[in-house]
C-alpha cells in the first residue's frame, strides 16, 4: 500500500488464496521501495513472528525471501545474485558503449 | 483456512481493480478506481499480442540452477530446525503453565475423591442388590409352588370328571340299549300337571299335600 506514484509495502502473513485486498491474518514487517534523505531503504522485519510462521510451514513470496536474504536471517535469494550479475552485465555494455 | 496455504505476501496498490472491492484491513481508506470490465473483450492494438519469452543464456541457466539447489537445500533444513524449536518451546511452556497454575494437582485431588464416592456409592448398591435378589429367589420359589398346586388342582378337577362321566356311563343309552330304552320311555307317563312352592313342595294334580319328589 501506500499512494499514487508512491509505493509502500507492507510484509503480510495472508492466506494464499484469497484477494490481495481481503484481511490479512497478521502483519510482519514492511518495506520502502524508495530511499530516504540518506540513501537508505528502510525494512523492518518481526524475526520472532517470521520464525513462528516458518514453523508453521508458511510460503515465502520471492520479493520477501530475497529481502530475507539480504537481512541475513536466511541465506542469500539466487535472484539476488542473477539481478546483480545481469546489472553488471548491463553496467559493462553501456560503459562499452560509451567508450 | 488451511494453515499450509499461507504465505507470505506484500501487499501493495493495484490499479485495475473494480471500486466494489473492499479495502484491505492493513489500508482502510484504499480503493481503487477503474479496470475494463472483461465483456468488453481485449482491444485490437492489444489482440495478437504474443509474450516474448525471456531467452537466456545455457551457462547463466546452469549457474541458476546450481544457486536454487542449493538454496532450496538450505530453506528445508532451515524450516526443519524451527518447526523443532516450535515444538520444544511449546513443550516447555505447556509444562509451565499446567506447573504454575497447578491445574494438575488440583484434578488429581478431584479424582480421589470421586473415588471414594464411587466406593461408597458401589457398596450401597451392592446391598440394594443382595436385597432384591433375594426377594427374587423368594417370588420365583412361590410361584413354582403355585404353579405345582394349580396343576395338581387341575388335575383333581379332572379325575374328579372322569369319575362323574364314569357313574353315569352305566346310564348312559347304546346300541344295546337303545330299544329298550324306547320302549320305557314310551310306556311311562310323566305328569306335568303340578304346582311348585317356595319351599320345592309339589302339589300334583289337585291335591293339597305337598311331596318334595317330582313324581
Amino acid at each position: 500500500m501506500g499512494c499514487a506514484n508512491r509505493p509502500f509495502f507492507h510484509i503480510v502473513v495472508a492466506e494464499q488464496r484469497t484477494d490481495q485486498h481481503m484481511p490479512v491474518i497478521e502483519q510482519v514487517g514492511s518495506y520502502d521501495p524508495l530511499p530516504n534523505e540518506r540513501n537508505q531503504k528502510l525494512v523492518a522485519f518481526n524475526f520472532e513472528r517470521i520464525q513462528h510462521w516458518l514453523a508453521r510451514g508458511v510460503n515465502l513470496t520471492d520479493p520477501v525471501a530475497e529481502l530475507l536474504g539480504l537481512s541475513g536471517y536466511l541465506p542469500i535469494h539466487p535472484r539476488t545474485y542473477m539481478t546483480a550479475w545481469r546489472n553488471r552485465i548491463k553496467a559493462n555494455e553501456e560503459s562499452k558503449v560509451k567508450n | 483456512m488451511s494453515l499450509m496455504r499461507q504465505g507470505l505476501v506484500i501487499e501493495k496498490l493495484v490499479v485495475g481493480l473494480h471500486r466494489q472491492r473492499f479495502a484491505p484491513a492493513a489500508a482502510p481508506n484504499l480503493v481503487v478506481r477503474w479496470r475494463k470490465p472483461i465483456s468488453l473483450g481485449t482491444a485490437p492494438s492489444k489482440l495478437f499480442r504474443v509474450p516474448q519469452r525471456p531467452q537466456i543464456p545455457e551457462d547463466e541457466l546452469k549457474e541458476i540452477r546450481r544457486l536454487f539447489k542449493n538454496y532450496n537445500t538450505q530453506m528445508k533444513s532451515i524450516r526443519a530446525w524451527f518447526a523443532e524449536e516450535a515444538k520444544r518451546q511449546e513443550a516447555v511452556t505447556a509444562a509451565a503453565v499446567a506447573g504454575a497454575t497447578g491445574e494438575e494437582a488440583e484434578f488429581q485431588r478431584c479424582l480421589q475423591i470421586n473415588e471414594e464416592w464411587n466406593k461408597k456409592v458401589a457398596a450401597e448398591r451392592q446391598v440394594r442388590l443382595a436385597a432384591e435378589k433375594a426377594k427374587l429367589t423368594d417370588k420365583i420359589l412361590t410361584d413354582l409352588e403355585q404353579d405345582e398346586l394349580q396343576k395338581s388342582k387341575r388335575i383333581a378337577e379332572i379325575q374328579q370328571m372322569v369319575e362323574r362321566e364314569k357313574d353315569l356311563s352305566s346310564h348312559y343309552i347304546t346300541e344295546e340299549n337303545i330299544d329298550q330304552a324306547i320302549e320305557e320311555a314310551l310306556s311311562q307317563e310323566v305328569n306335568y300337571n303340578f304346582a311348585i312352592d317356595r319351599e320345592g313342595n309339589y302339589y300334583h294334580g289337585f291335591s293339597m299335600t305337598p311331596t318334595t319328589s317330582h313324581s
